[in-house]
């Protein structure tokens, strides 16, 4: 073959965006699932009503034994004050992977009884960690850079139809040519959208990576503390105090955020902290006015303000979306979208470019295992999740934890199945029987929604259900389709 | 405003499309020689929705205009192949 | 795969030395330059591996790289 840039780039856009690509899939996906996050945990606690009467400031007060309760677990608890994407008030506390939440009616302050769940959050934090911590921070951080330097080569691949392909999409045409085409629409379209996600997502998470310090300070770092708290007692039960009455102290803090820009009151052992909220624009400022939480008593204000610091604020607004409308929310979750497609049909472009020479070999039946474990498996999983959140009894013990071993159980069936199929060469099976059951338990999540919601309504306004279900049997249809096409 | 800037997109590349031989030969369609002032749609139409978007809100308006660009080049490219299609099918 | 893997190396020692090179930047303002450095390591490690990886010749690449690791390292003996 002729040794040029572009046979060169190619070679290094189909093995690194292939390698990364299967777990820049999931990333993408449960990227764009964030971008739903808060209305998705709304979906996921289908007693709590879509509607919820005007905000009163007084109950803030009403949610504090619980507030107490959890600080006294050794938590930090906070409440997020309800706003246009969720109107209830909500305590959350973090517990080493979601924010758990326990909603209350933002009126009277009365604790709705709603069900134990992993929630949206689920996703956010499968997104950036893949519930392994640090390790799974700097693997994402890592596939982060590769497909920055996967978007480079492939644009320098494409350069020369880079305007007259743009608009060219042949799904009738050859298969090849066909998902070529397919890749190319998910890709070049989004070009701005993918490098902005992959710049500011590496670099929220860089320290992973390239610490401002040597590799072996930092391996030491990451060693120590982990010896220290082995070393250290169990904690006592701590004596939390009272604490002072909330209103009067949000009507202190919005006087410095601005009416109505508090987003979250955040209870720390030293203070309590009335925070600005994501929501106000596109600097994740978090700037924060501070109290004590023995008297109540103003400690201090702290606001970043240094050009650098804004600029980062800005590349972490702009990845979070969390001060966009509902309209450009949309378009991130539809780019983020294309960007598990083009994932998806690189993947697959790069398995039939090497099926004729290569289809016998064992990596080339483990790599397309995987594939089949990654996309229609991953989906699958994403899926199981919504199902498990709707069949599994309310009453359960640790009911977040059962949702997420639903997730993950079928993830792990469905790649091992995916990978069986291709060591056995039968992956044609295996991706029909994988599409089969993702059509299904996305075109039957709707009517599972309107059985398992209380008070659920054919006629009812757009609401996060419908848009949920509405997505799931997009899914599914579409998956029905690639099943009906496969059998040509 | 969002919706307004995806017409004006959809309007830009549905121009960009009629303009582009590959386009053509693709949908089987006759070389369309359109007056320049019409091929200078594709250039004006996105301007106009930049216009548009910054006017409404500067905050969003970058995102919002890049974001309608990516969903209008997916619209024009579907309606455009089930165009080709329709018409490969008449023949 | 012997050039992308001496492309990576290259590629991945700029951007560390960037970063660890950053605190020194602006003594008054650690969080700052620490920030500075990473912005910049993020947007240069995809270009220099691109550069690395895709000169005609092996040796102009790794040349351009090495070239863009000197300069980091002498960022280290940098002090504003």
């Amino acid at each position: 073959m002729q040794d040029n840039l572009r046979t060169r780039m190619g070679w290094l856009h189909a093995w690194v965006g292939f390698i990364a690509g299967l777990l820049l899939f999931c990333v993408f996906v449960t990227g764009s699932l964030s971008v739903f996050d808060t209305e998705l945990t709304r979906w996921l606690q289908p007693e709590v009503p879509p509607q919820a009467p005007a905000f009163s400031p007084q109950v803030l007060d009403r949610t504090l034994p619980t507030v107490r309760e959890l600080l006294q677990q050794g938590e930090k608890p906070f409440i997020t004050l309800p706003s246009s994407r969720d109107p209830f008030v909500r305590v959350q506390h973090h517990d080493g992977y979601e924010f758990l939440t326990v909603p209350y009616n933002p009126q009277t302050g009365e604790q709705l009884q709603a069900r134990d769940t992993a929630g949206g959050k689920f996703f956010y934090d499968l997104h950036y960690t893949l519930r392994t911590g640090l390790y799974g921070e700097t693997l994402i951080a890592a596939a982060g850079l590769a497909l920055l330097v996967t978007v480079g080569s492939g644009i320098i691949i494409h350069l020369r139809g880079l305007i007259s392909d743009l608009l060219l999409v042949r799904p009738f045409a050859a298969r090849l040519r066909a998902w070529l085409d397919v890749h190319i629409l998910a890709s070049v379209p989004f070009i701005p959208f993918v490098i902005m996600m992959a710049y500011t997502g590496t670099f929220i998470r860089t320290r992973t990576l390239f610490p401002p310090v040597s590799y072996i300070s930092s391996i030491q770092n990451f060693v120590s503390p982990h010896r220290a708290t082995e070393a250290e007692p169990p904690e006592t039960k701590r004596d939390i105090p009272i604490g002072p009455s909330l209103p009067p102290l949000l009507d202190v803090a919005e006087k410095t955020l601005g009416k109505g820009q508090t987003g979250f009151i955040l209870f720390l052992p030293n203070s309590v902290l009335f925070s600005r909220t994501d929501m106000s624009g596109p600097l994740l400022t978090r700037e924060h006015v501070d109290f004590s939480p023995v008297d109540g008593h103003f400690l201090r204000h702290v606001l970043l303000s240094t050009p650098v610091t804004q600029t980062q604020q800005l590349m972490e607004g702009i990845h979070y979306a969390r001060w966009t409308g509902t309209g450009l929310r949309w378009l991130y979750f539809l780019s983020g979208a294309m960007g598990a497609i083009m994932f998806a049909s690189g993947a697959i472009i790069f398995l039939m470019k090497r099926r004729k020479v290569s289809g016998k070999r064992v990596m080339f039946r483990v790599a397309e295992g995987l594939t089949i474990g990654c996309i229609p498996g991953f989906l699958l999983a994403t899926l199981a999740f919504f199902w498990a959140n709707r069949l599994l009894p309310t009453s359960l013990p640790a009911r977040h934890l059962a949702e997420v071993h639903c997730f993950f159980a079928a993830w792990c069936l469905s790649s091992t199945a995916g990978m069986l199929w291709s060591l056995l060469h039968r992956a044609l099976p295996g991706w029909k029987i994988q599409l089969s059951a993702l059509a299904f338990l996305g075109v039957l999540l709707t009517p599972l929604d309107f059985l398992t919601r209380p008070g659920a309504s054919m006629l009812h306004a757009p609401t996060v259900f419908a848009a949920t279900d509405i997505c799931a049997l997009l899914l599914g249809l579409a998956s029905l389709q690639m099943v009906r096409r496969l059998r040509c | 405003m969002l919706i307004l800037c995806l017409v004006f997109w959809l309007l830009g590349l549905g121009l960009q499309a009629a303009c582009e031989p590959k386009m053509l030969r693709f949908a089987r369609l006759p070389d369309l020689t359109l007056p320049p002032s019409v091929r200078w749609g594709r250039f004006i139409f996105p301007l106009l929705g930049l216009v548009i978007v910054f006017w409404s809100n500067p905050v969003v308006a970058i995102f919002v205009w890049a974001g309608t660009f990516s969903l209008a080049a997916v619209i024009v490219a579907i309606v455009w192949a089930s165009l080709a299609r329709v018409l490969e099918s008449r023949r | 795969m012997l050039r992308g893997l001496l492309a990576l190396g290259l590629a991945w020692t700029c951007a560390h030395l960037i970063t660890v090179g950053s605190p020194q930047w602006g003594p008054g303002a650690r969080h700052d330059s620490v920030v500075f450095g990473q912005m910049i390591a993020i947007a240069a490690f995809p270009v220099l591996l691109l550069i690395a990886f895709g000169t005609q010749k092996p040796l102009h690449g790794a040349l351009i790289a090495g070239t863009a690791c000197i300069l980091a390292a002498l960022g280290l003996l940098f002090h504003a």
